[in-house]
């Protein structure tokens, strides 16, 4: 009706007692998501795929890693279900309409510090690289360990591993990539202390070089970054768009790819604020810490609680203040394979300078 | 793949609409997500041949869906009935002069009333949803808005609302 609003008195005293005046968007979006699932083909038997969660990696060894930002994370081998897939394949197919803000996004709070940091990021310049000079990523990488015997003992702990690549100028010349190895630094029992004792688990350093980062005889960075959409939106459609099937939920897996790139540190400050403000899009996103600390540096941990088989919380942490990436995190939720609650599994710290020599 | 597009233009043309519609006319939150999750359901199957949906289509779907939940809500009412009475004491909204009077309208005039300033149909659509002509719908419009405004009038607390 094109009555004007506040003229008609009727539609005023109406508009008062509207039930539905004040529905939020978060209870619009979970009769949204809901309403969503009746597309699930019917005649399909679909089942979730069972497991049991195995944080870390089942080796102790190195395993090799792609710059391009996916590194082995077998705690992550739950699937979602191939209905959720089915859903989300048609939600993004062909662009007619996105998933990103559809369903809601984060809460106002990490909505806000997310697009502080994007505004922070955006004022500050990334550190130029002139030819000749080295991008030096410098990083501190905790990573769960659990192995099993035949026996059907099992141990675990978390080790520590430094790293340290630099990146030339020309992304196509050589990158030289020097690595602490693994040292098992944290340990939740005697047994497993005596395991890796035994074992005798000595770092197994490795300075490594490769043209255009392909380490380990991968093809090097498979993400071209100048590909990825500015525009938030689009970008997580676009991420959304990659990453299905993968993880335990779209959403959580968006959001591991979201850390996966940053925690790279070739991400460009235009493109860094995109995925600060992408991440504000993702359901779920909240400010799960106050105050993080990573290596003596303070920071908002942002992150999403998984709430699949394997409970844990995918956090990145940003320095509210510059909109820095500290680094990035994924905290267990609730006890698991003898991981104590709280544990953060793999713990990622960066920091990004410019060096005029590498090793 | 097809099918897929056309229900999540459905979806995305109708679902806030629909699930306003629900939460205006139901107890709560969980029933008006219940209600919408199973008109998206036969939309689903409705798509199963060709053609689109559109809103009003999907609006017919929920007026049935609706009618069906309040038959059976009869049914459960014995069971239901202290329980109801509990949440309309602790809803003073439900009070007001305006909810009075609306409660006094027949029911067909006070969801002429209802569509047209809650739901935001034009009388040519609530005419297509009640199955009725668009001239019934204005004359009905017109004497329901006349039988609220007297009726708000009359009644002695109404002044405080009225600005």
């Amino acid at each position: 009706m094109k009555t004007n609003s506040t003229a008609d008195p009727i539609r005023r005293q109406l508009s008062s007692v509207d039930p539905a005046a004040h529905i939020t968007d978060d209870e619009l979006a979970r009769s949204r998501n809901r309403s969503l699932a009746a597309m699930q083909p019917a005649a399909e038997v679909l089942t979730e795929a069972d497991g049991i969660a195995v944080p870390g990696e089942t080796t102790t060894y190195p395993a090799p890693t792609k710059l391009s930002g996916r590194r082995p994370r077998p705690a992550r081998i739950f699937l979602m279900s191939a209905a959720a897939a089915a859903v989300v394949a048609a939600l993004i197919a062909g662009d007619v309409i996105g998933l990103a803000g559809w369903r809601g996004g984060a809460t106002a709070q990490a909505a806000e510090v997310l697009n502080n940091a994007a505004r922070m990021t955006i004022k500050t310049t990334d550190p130029k690289v002139l030819p000749g000079q080295y991008l030096r990523i410098k990083s501190t990488n905790v990573w769960a360990s659990y192995t099993s015997e035949q026996d059907g003992s099992e141990y675990r702990w978390l080790d520590t591993e430094k790293s340290d690549m630099y990146i030339p100028a020309d992304r196509s010349g050589e990158w030289v990539w020097q690595r602490s190895g693994r040292v098992p630094t944290t340990f939740f029992d005697a047994k497993s202390k005596a395991y890796a004792k035994k074992q005798d688990l000595q770092p197994y350093p490795e300075l490594l070089r490769a043209r255009n980062g392909a380490f380990y005889g991968s093809s090097g960075m498979s993400t071209d970054l100048s590909k990825l959409p500015r525009d938030p939106y689009r970008l997580l459609n676009s991420i959304y768009k990659q990453t299905l099937g993968k993880g335990q939920s779209v959403d959580g897996e968006a959001l591991v790819f979201i850390a996966d790139l940053l925690r790279t540190g070739l991400v460009p400050a235009e493109l860094r604020a995109a995925l600060y403000k992408a991440a504000a899009l993702i359901p779920g996103v909240t400010v799960t810490e106050g105050q993080a600390n990573l290596d003596g540096r303070t920071g908002v941990a942002i992150g999403r609680l998984e709430d699949g088989p394997a409970k844990s919380r995918q956090e990145i942490i940003i320095d509210p203040e510059t909109g820095l990436l500290i680094g990035e995190r994924s905290v267990l939720s609730q006890a698991q394979s003898g991981f104590p609650a709280g544990t953060a599994t793999t713990r990622t710290s960066i920091e990004t300078s410019v060096s005029n020599t590498a090793p | 793949m097809e099918r897929e597009k056309r229900f999540l233009a459905a979806h995305t043309a109708g679902h806030d609409r629909i699930y306003r519609y629900f939460r205006r006319r139901t107890a709560d939150a969980a029933t008006a997500e219940d209600l919408c999750s199973e008109v998206f359901r036969i939309a689903w199957e409705k798509l199963a041949g060709s053609g689109e949906l559109s809103v009003m289509v999907l609006f017919g779907v929920a007026k049935n869906v609706l009618r069906n939940h309040d038959r059976s809500a009869c049914r459960s009412a014995d069971l239901l009935g202290a329980l109801r009475a509990e949440r309309r004491d602790s809803a003073p909204a439900q009070d007001s002069p305006v909810h009075e009077a609306l409660e006094r309208l027949s029911p067909d005039d006070r969801e002429v009333l209802l569509l047209t300033y809650w739901d935001g149909f034009t009388s040519r659509e609530v005419s297509d949803l009640l199955n009725t002509s668009a001239t019934a719908v204005r004359m009905r419009l017109h004497r329901a808005r006349k039988a609220l405004s007297h009726l708000i009038q009359t009644q002695p607390q109404a002044e405080g609302a009225e600005l």
